[in-house]
This record gives structure tokens, sequence and C-alpha cells, in this order.
């Protein structure tokens, strides 16, 4: 893959989640300008990445959800849940696009259709306008509205003609601007195809967009035509046939000002005939001027521009109520000879907003000034950051009040960079010369520092990149793996220096050189620790990461089951290892899908039970000794254990006498049973056939548990435990039969000498008891399969451990230290070898092979 | 076949595609003072009409279709001063 795509894959992943975030904020706080301006910023840079790559679908989309943010940024829409199912669609759409990108470098066949009828939708989002809106009766945007400018060069009986259809028939004539995408032909375009579905074309116009080469080099599936189309219909019609290239047209209506122009050769007007014709004008005698025009026109040279003023005044009076303001402009382009003026009169709204306007800006100026005192004031080192932060967000607000992104964006830069440099100054001078007014930096800067802190802040001026902050450097996974499998060779290889000393005493009797390597061992073995832990850190990764995707989850379902669904998320800082966090992921979905599905009650059920209606879980993570715990929560209804039992006897997993003595606790653990999972918990969101039992066994495949706890009308909790870090596993190394075995420290309980004679054999099986607790025994070279022992022993070592909620007892010969190693897993056809989970290379370069317990026992 | 070529003469009848494009550019280049015949072509893609806007030929007949008639060929035909295909 190229480099250029992989870090594309990458930082669009990370927009599109940062934007997903951002968006459910917004949901929850429609007025959060930060919030919105975040989401936009990365919808924003979304696009700019993805215009490298051809991916117009792509584009497309977040083109459309740029456009919709950016509109709510400026106050012309308000985003409301609708908007954002749709944006939260166009995401997840994107995203699954990204994927497929990545995979193939091309996007799905279906993409483009997808990506029409995301685009349309997101841009209806925009088009209607809210509620708020009516009612303020606030113009829709800013920006002049699009004019069908193509129009006015044409021949002036073509304009005349229009302008009748228009004004005196009552037409609707739409004017289309197509410049259709240079690679469209392959999105199975066809530009003209698409034009003459229009039902009445009155003009069309094609424009080549750079002169033709050479027949020999001409690409004539790159489109590089622009047209221009004038079509009597509606414009909903219109809108209709364009609807899949919507954002490669600009349809208009026609109006009179881009049809009115004069022409000719100037010529002079007696002054008197003008005085005439206005005062007829002005006494609205639309009869007597129309009269007065036509006999003009007849003594007028039809190549004059006095003969176009007059043939247009002719159409202009035909109309059912001529316009005053085209006859005055008509008439006085008569007098002058000067091009028509058609300037738009402000309407009163727009008068009243520039008034509203003017009485904001004097606020703003206030504000402004008033900053910029309290910046100026001497404050104590501890208190600017307070200071710049609420200078800076009453700033934020006013100019997002305003609609004024860029200066807004300013000022959050400004404040940044005096955030992190703990001094006003930046945002100071920011106001100074928006405000016009001088900038004094030795205002603010108590006597003693200020030399110093100006000489820094120039330094920090000079060397921008040189600034604090967090910096972060995003490296291919692969790389860190292969690091930290050096680093657990070397952890290996130092374990070989204490064989070597033992040799330096016992081959060389030299005491001392032996002391000496286990001196150098130490400190090799500190430092080794020390790297290990180090690259342990690089590979932890927030839980926050594993956490993010469920506030849209819970959204999501929450809205589609009717059940109102309060998300709490607890100790999101909590680090784990990559590996544990995406071997979690999986099961934690399925977790709190069945909790939002089965758990929480509807609300009339809750209501009922004395509940609030609003259903509450509960996501924390936390750290406890060397494990992350991850406990999903939830005050719904709790497990029926009754149910459970039934549906166990039913299924066949327990037969009656067990389910008659179980207690509620042990049959409520009956749902990790494998097969548990049964049609009628199938429902459309959780089960799909994957039951706890799946949870529990990608749990237990990274040498985690779950636990799980339940009350009756209480809620559930669930728990799962998993190991801080995978990469180095501490093992206890035994010895059987002469040959050495590890087994994984995380299963051993403990170790115990017992006397022969406490062995007990019940039923066949050699049993002991410790402490009251019945632990059966079984004998490792048995298991294994290795000589029996011969000689007889007062005394056993046995290894105490735990598989899952039972003790076992493994009768071994001796106990050996316990070591770190890297377990690698068995390969080729020992892969699928049970009682085994791999092998590490010990010091002296020998195989240990360590033992799987759960699958020997 | 939608386009049919004789000697100096390419008959584009029906509905032309977007593949019939580089064809017809082979062929106008090859062929010397090349003639097109529109009178049963019923539509043919923007493609198609972008060669014939760089190559110029000279239409041997007109199409019947309205629109081709009425807005196309007009601009094929026209001295309206576009760039002329500089093959010959």
């Amino acid at each position: 893959m190229n480099p250029l795509l992989a870090q594309f894959l990458t930082e669009a992943a990370d927009l599109i989640e940062a934007a997903g975030t951002g968006l459910l904020c917004l949901e929850k706080a429609p007025n959060d300008a930060e919030a919105l301006n975040a989401v936009f910023r990365s919808v924003h840079t979304l696009k700019g990445a993805a215009g490298l790559f051809d991916i117009p679908p792509f584009i497309r989309v977040v083109h459309a959800g740029e456009d919709l943010l950016d509109a709510a940024r400026s106050g012309r829409t308000t985003l409301d849940s609708r908007a954002v199912d749709v944006l939260l669609e166009a995401l997840d759409q994107i995203k699954m696009w990204l994927d497929h990108f990545g995979q193939t470098e091309m996007l799905p066949t279906e993409a483009f259709d997808r990506s029409t009828d995301l685009g349309d939708r997101l841009r209806r989002c925009l088009a209607a306008p809210t509620d708020a809106e009516v009612k303020a009766g606030v113009e829709k945007t800013t920006k002049p509205e699009p004019r069908a400018e193509w129009l006015t060069p044409l021949p002036e009986t073509e304009r005349l003609a229009y302008y009748k259809s228009l004004a005196i028939e009552g037409r609707s004539l739409i004017s289309v601007a197509y410049r259709p995408e240079p690679q469209c032909f392959f999105n199975g375009e066809d530009p003209l195809h698409l034009i003459r579905q229009l039902p009445d074309i009155r003009n069309l116009k094609v424009e080549v967009l750079e002169p033709w080469p050479s027949l020999d080099i001409l690409d004539p599936y790159v489109c590089s035509l622009r047209f221009y189309l004038l079509a009597e219909a509606s414009r909903d019609e219109v809108l209709h046939i364009f609807r899949y290239v919507s954002e490669q047209t600009e349809i208009v209506a026609a109006a009179a000002e881009d049809l009115i122009a004069l022409q000719g050769e100037p010529a002079e007007v007696h002054s008197d005939v003008l005085d005439a014709a206005q005062d007829l004008w002005r006494q609205r005698d639309v009869a007597g001027l129309a009269r007065a025009v036509q006999s003009l026109s007849a003594l007028t040279n039809p190549e004059l521009w006095t003969a176009s003023a007059l043939r247009w005044l002719a159409v202009v009076l035909a109309a059912p109520e001529p316009s005053d303001r085209l006859v005055s402009a008509l008439l006085q382009s008569l007098a002058d000879g000067k091009p028509v003026k058609l300037l738009q009169e402000p309407s009163p709204e727009v008068a009243l907003r520039t008034k509203r306007t003017e009485a904001a800006q004097a606020l703003a100026q206030h504000i402004l000034q008033d900053q910029l005192l309290m910046l100026s004031l001497p404050a104590q080192q501890e208190s600017i950051v307070g200071r710049i932060g609420a200078a800076g967000r009453s700033l934020i607000a006013m100019f997002t009040t305003m609609g004024l992104p860029v200066e807004r964006q300013a000022v959050e830069a400004a404040m940044r960079q005096a955030i992190s440099r703990r001094t006003p100054t930046p945002l100071r001078r920011w106001l100074c010369s928006h405000l016009g007014a001088p900038f004094r930096p030795e205002d603010m800067d108590d006597a003693g520092g200020a030399a110093a802190r100006r000489a820094a802040e120039e330094a920090a001026d000079h060397h921008p990149h040189g600034a604090t902050g967090p910096r972060t450097l995003k490296v291919e996974q692969s790389r860190i793996d292969l690091l930290m499998n050096q680093i657990g060779e070397l952890v290996v290889a130092k374990n070989s220096l204490p064989f070597l000393a033992r040799r330096a005493e016992d081959i060389y009797s030299s005491r001392e050189m032996a002391r000496e390597i286990k001196d150098l061992y130490a400190v090799i073995d500190r430092l080794a620790q020390d790297m290990q832990t180090a690259i342990m850190r690089v590979r932890m990764l927030p839980v926050s990461q594993m956490f993010q995707r469920f506030p849209r989850l819970v959204r999501d379902l929450s809205r589609k089951l009717e059940k109102p669904i309060n998300l709490e998320i607890e100790g999101e800082e909590t680090e784990a290892d990559k590996n544990v966090i995406e071997a979690l992921s999986e099961p934690l979905v399925h977790i709190v899908r069945n909790s939002i599905d089965h758990g929480i009650e509807s609300p009339e059920k809750r209501k009922a039970a004395g509940k609030r209606d609003v259903g509450t879980i509960r996501l924390r993570a936390y750290q406890e000794g060397d494990c992350v715990v991850i406990e999903i929560s939830d005050d719904g209804g709790g497990i029926d254990a009754e149910r459970v039992k039934m549906k166990a006897l039913q299924k066949g997993l327990i037969d009656e006498t067990r389910a008659a003595t179980m207690t509620d606790e042990e049959a409520i653990k009956l749902v990790f049973l494998p097969g548990f999972s049964t049609v009628d918990t199938v429902s459309d969101l959780s089960g799909r056939g994957v039951g706890m039992d799946a949870v529990k066994t990608a749990v237990e495949k990274e040498s985690g548990r779950v636990t799980l706890t339940s009350r009756r009308g209480q809620g559930t909790s669930i728990s799962l435990f998993l190991p801080l870090s995978m990469a180095v596993t501490r093992v206890m190394m035994i010895e059987s039969a002469g040959r050495l075995f590890g087994v994984p420290m995380d299963v051993v309980a403990e170790t115990v000498r017992v006397p022969r004679s406490v062995i007990k054999t019940i039923k066949k099986v050699e049993t002991m008891v410790l402490r009251e607790t019945v632990v059966p025994l079984r004998r490792l070279r048995r298991e294994l399969g290795l000589p029996e022992e011969t000689e007889h022993r007062n005394e056993e070592a046995v290894l105490v451990l735990r598989i899952g909620e039972n003790l076992v007892g493994l009768m071994i010969d001796h106990f050996r230290e316990i070591i770190d190693i890297i377990l690698k897993p068995m390969t080729g056809i020992l892969s699928g070898m049970p009682g085994f989970s791999g092998t590490a290379i010990l010091g002296d370069g020998r195989v240990l092979l360590v033992l799987n317990p759960k699958t020997l026992l | 076949m939608p386009i049919r070529y004789e000697a100096s003469t390419a008959y584009l009848e029906g509905v032309c595609t977007v593949e019939e494009a580089m064809d017809i550019q082979d062929w106008l280049r090859k062929t010397d003072s090349p003639e097109i015949d529109l009178a049963d072509c019923t539509h043919f893609h923007t493609a198609i009409f972008q060669v014939l806007s760089a190559a110029r030929p000279r239409i041997a007949s007109r199409p019947k279709d309205v629109f081709l008639a009425q807005w196309i060929t007009p601009l094929l035909s026209g001295d309206d001063g576009d760039a002329q295909g500089s093959d010959g």
C-alpha cells in the first residue's frame, strides 16, 4: 500500500471517529459552538485529505455533510436529531467505503448511487428551514442568490421572448448551469442524455472549457464541457431530472435582471420626450406610456440604444402589473444612455437586519474592549490560564453568535497559543489588532519577569514547533511489535547470564568471575525490565478508544427500542494493552446490546416498578492489580434465575436434580454455558445466535475471566477481568520425570507440599482436603504419558490450579523458579494440540513447553 | 452496430453509446474529409459529442431526432468559432 494511502486511511478513520463523537455531543447540546466547530473541522479536513484520491462518491458525501455543518455553524440552520441521523449515517457509510478502499483501492460499485442519495438527503436537511427560522423570519442565506448571468449576452430577440414568457405569459423559466465532473462518464453519466430529458428546452449553450487538442491526443472520456440551458419547466421538475448531479449544477429561476440589457449605438433623446414619458409613468398611465413608447419606436432607428430601451419598455409595460423598478430603471437608461441598473432594493427584513447588525456591532466592540481590559490587568501566574480561558470563551461565543467563523477561529488559535505559553499576550495582540488599538506588550507583565518572558515568547515565536503541548507520533503497530519482540528476546537472553555465572563457578572455579557476572546480570536485568515497561506503555491505549463507540450504539438502540437510556462512562482514561482492548471490543458490544435489549425494561414497566423511566447503563473501567476490569452494569430487570433454570433444563444442559438444588446465583451462571443462547432470545439486536458463552470464550482466550451478578428487579452487572499486558507471560517452572514445563502464573492458586497420608482416594480419584475444600488431584506424569515414578516419596509436591471456578491439584516432581517468558504459540501441525499453550526459549537455550491446564485437565 | 463506417461516411444509427467514442475518434483521424450521417441517430453520448465537436466532420444528413436537430447539430456544424480539430 502506498504510504500516502496508508496515512489517509488512519487519518480519515480518526477524523470520522471524532466527527461521530462530536455529533453525539451536539445532539445533546445543539448550541455547543465548540463541538460544532470541532465536527466541522474534522469533516473539512477529511474532505481535503480525500481530495488526493479518486473517490468522487466519498467526496460528494463529505462535501454535502460539510455544507450542512457549515450552514449550522453560521446559524443558517440548526441540527435537529433528524439531521444528526443523516450525518451519522453518512459517517457510517464513508467509514465502510474507507475500509473497502483500504483493501481494494476502489469504492464499492454501489457507492455512486449511495452517495447521491446521501448527498441529497444531507442537502435536504439544509434546505428545510427550521421552525425557529421561519418564526424569526431570518433570511436563509447570506450569500447572494446565484443568478443566471449567462442569459445576458444572448441576442436581444431571444431575451425579449423569454421575458415575455416569464412576465406576460407567466411561465416558469429555469436556468441550469451544469458542469459535469471530468470523470463523470466513468460513473455512467451522459450529460446530453440528462439534458434531453428536460421537457421544453428554450436554449442550450455548450461551452468547451479548453480548446480541443488535436484529435490524436484528445481523450474523449474526460468531460470538458459546460452546459447552460434554459428550460420551460417547474423548478421541481428540473431539480428532479438533475437530482443525481445536483452538486454539479446551479439551478435558478430566470429573472428579469438576467434578461434585460440594452444594446445598440448611443443616441440623444429629446428631453421633453423623456419628461413626458416620466410624467406618464408617475401618473401610472400604463396605457398612455405604452402608446408613447410605440409611437416613439416607430420613429427610431432599430440599431440605436434608444430603440433597444423602447423595445424593453414595451414588453415590460405589457406585463399584467408592470414593475415600477423595471420601468423606472429603463426610463433612466433611456435618459442617460447607461446600462440598466436593476439593483435589488433592500427588503424591509434586510433593512431591519442591518439595523440589528449595527446594534450588535456596537455591543461587540464593547465586549472586545472589556476582554482586552481584563487581560491587561496584572494577574497571578496561576490565575492566568483561567483568565485567558474565560476571555477566549466569551469571544468565541460572541463571534459564533455573530456568524463570524474566521474571527472565531483566529481567537481560538490565539487562545490556544496563550494557554500553552501561559501568557495572555497572543490573545491581547489579536484583540488590539482587531480593535485597531496600539499593542503595548509591557502593559501586563509584572516588572520582574517581563523581559525574560518576552525573550521566551520571541524564542517560542521563532520555533513554533518547539511549542509545548502533547505531541504524538503515529507508528505502525508492526514496528512496535518488532521492538517488543526484540526486547522480549533480550529478556530471555539475559536469563542465560546466571547459567554462565554458574559455569564460571563450577567449571572454572572462579567465584569472583561468577560474582561479577551476577552483578552485571543485575544491571542488565533492571534495564531490560525498564525497557519492557516502557514498551508496554507504548502499547497501552486508554479504554476510551473502546468506549467511544458506545454512546452511538446506545443512542441508536435506545431510539430503536423506544427505551430512553442514559449511558454513564467512567474511567475512560484507564489504560490497557492494545490487543486486550481489541479483543474486548466485540464481547463488550454484545453485553451492552444484551443489557439494552433484555436488561432495561420498557419505560411503562419501569414506572410500574417505581423506577425512573430512563434506564441507566454504566460502563466502568479500572485497574485492579495487574488486571484491567471492565464493568458493565444496568439498572434493568435483572436475570430471572427460574427462567434460566427452565431453559437450561429444556435444552438438556442440566438435569432436574441439579435444577432443584441450584441456588439462584448458580443458576444465573448457566447463561455462560455453550448452547444456552436459544432461539427465543435471538432478536434483531442482541442474540444473533451468539450468547454469553461467546463472550466468555473471547475473554478467556485472552487469559481473562468474566463474573456476573444479577439481582431480580435491580439490574445486572458483568465484569470482564483482563491481564494488563499480554506480551510477557509469567510462568512457574515445574519438573516432572526430569523434564521442565511451564505453568502460567494466572492459573496457579498456590503451591503446597503435602504428606502422602493426606491423599485419599474417593471413587478412584485421588483427592486431598485443603482448608476444608476437597481438591481432586491429578498426576502430571500420567496426564502426559510420562514414565510412572518409581521411588516412593513421603511428601508430594502439589501445584494447586484454579481452572474456572474449580481448584485442581497437579502432582509434580519439583517446583522450580518463576520466570518471564515470551510465549510463542504452537504453529503448523502442532497448533491444534491440546494441553499446551506454546513454547518459550530458556536462558540456556532449552525449549520450555508451557502447559495449558484448561485443556490438559 | 450503431455506427456503420463506409468509405468516407460514418452512419450513426439509433443510440450511440460511450463505447463508440474511441472508434469514431480513430475513424475520423484516419479518414480524409470524413462525413457523418445522423439521419437515423436518436442519441449519441456526450463523449461522442466531444469527438465530433473537436473533429468537426461535415454533416451529410441531419438527424430526424428533434433534440439533436434543434440543439446539438447546430453546435457541430455551426461557425461559432470553437477550436477546430487540428488533425487535417
